[in-house]
């Protein structure tokens, strides 16, 4: 190879390889970097090797293959269907999301599938959701180009929301009260009540997902003496409503003898104003936690 | 006491204790955080966020649907 096509051989590789970092992101970057064509006067077997490696991954993505590429690999990819697996296992020792399990393998043992399906989708997607967020991709907003969005669960995009919702209050009160109205005159258990409650816990569930979505800012420290009495008093009754719930003859059997928070509400829930008042507290309390 | 009425009076007594911690955060200089503080703190992360609001969406679906 002569001095020209030896020096076009070599800015064909840089470039390449410039081009493998940036799709590879800073932390292969800095690796390639400390050894990379950029510090030294010629392009090095390991570097035609890396740049190998991202070719193969390019066209592994894109189906095609360029010939002579085919020689040894410096690391291997793994398969991207067993990584994504050892994530999502990894993603689902997490304690909420292993409430969740657990949550779903009592509804199911309770003969309840529905609400065990539901446990089991919600504990999945933040599983998911885990697992996405410890293989960050930080190229990847800058690659898209499109203009910098704010992100949704800064100090200020929650103020924006909560005066939103603030402007929103007297309108979504008689939405509220007459959503409550209306499906408390149906029947507890029906399929249109189930229908109707389903809609706003959905709605829930999603606009959550979507305030969520890009958290920035650091917490606000709480007094641990005071999160510890907090943390006391809901662990607590919690596990006393769990006593009641596994002192009745079975988990589907009520007991007047040890009544659980759900079986004492049935008095009130038997009449349609009764309904339609716990449908709208339920509601409200909703709302409260959609502001903070 | 019957089983029953001590199983109401442990709910009346964490529920009363609830209601004193509010009342006792909202005091200036209160070392208890409040309990919308303590709920914006455990949704500042979509985990927790999606928890909470999940759990809320459970008790309406546990009170009213099939």
């Amino acid at each position: 190879m002569d001095r020209r096509a030896q020096l076009h051989h070599k800015h064909e590789i840089t470039g390449r390889a410039d081009e493998c970092r940036i799709r590879a992101g800073p932390r292969r970057a800095a690796a390639s970097s400390a050894s990379g064509p950029a510090h030294g006067a010629t392009a090095s077997t390991q570097d035609i090797g890396r740049i190998r490696s991202c070719d193969a991954d390019a066209d592994a993505r894109a189906g095609t293959t360029i010939p002579g590429a085919s020689g040894p690999q410096p690391r291997p990819a793994s398969p991207r269907g067993v990584a994504t697996l050892r994530r999502l296992a990894l993603a689902a020792i997490h304690p909420v999301v292993l409430t969740f399990a657990a949550a779903g393998y009592f509804s199911y043992v309770s003969g309840d599938t529905v609400r065990a399906t539901y446990f089991a989708a919600v504990g999945l997607a933040l599983a998911w959701d885990h697992s996405r967020r410890r293989t960050p991709k930080p190229g990847a907003a800058a690659a898209t180009g499109g203009p910098a969005r704010a992100p949704m669960f800064s100090h200020e995009s929650s103020d924006r929301r909560r005066a939103a919702m603030r402007r929103l209050l007297i309108p979504a009160a008689l939405a509220g009260a007459a959503y409550s109205v209306i499906v408390g005159s149906f029947a507890r258990y029906s399929w249109p009540t189930s229908v109707a409650v389903s809609v706003p816990a959905v709605a829930g569930l999603l606009m959550a997902w979507r305030a969520s979505a890009g958290s920035t800012d650091k917490a606000t420290r709480l007094p641990a003496v005071g999160t510890a009495v907090w943390a006391f008093v809901w662990v607590g009754a919690s596990a006393w409503e769990l006593a009641a719930l596994y002192l009745q003859p079975s988990l589907t059997t009520d007991s007047p003898a040890h009544p659980t928070l759900s079986y004492l509400a049935n008095p009130l829930l038997a009449s349609a104003p009764g309904r339609s008042i716990v449908l709208f507290l339920w509601l409200a309390f909703g709302w409260y936690l959609a502001q903070r | 006491m019957n089983s029953h009425e001590i199983t109401i009076a442990g709910y009346l007594v964490f529920l009363v204790a609830g209601i004193t911690l509010n009342l006792l955060a909202h005091r200036r200089g209160s070392r208890i955080p409040t309990m919308g503080a303590m709920f914006s703190r455990i949704m500042h992360s979509r985990t927790g966020r999606i928890a909470v609001i999940a759990w809320w969406a459970w008790l309406g679906m546990h009170l009213f649907s099939k």
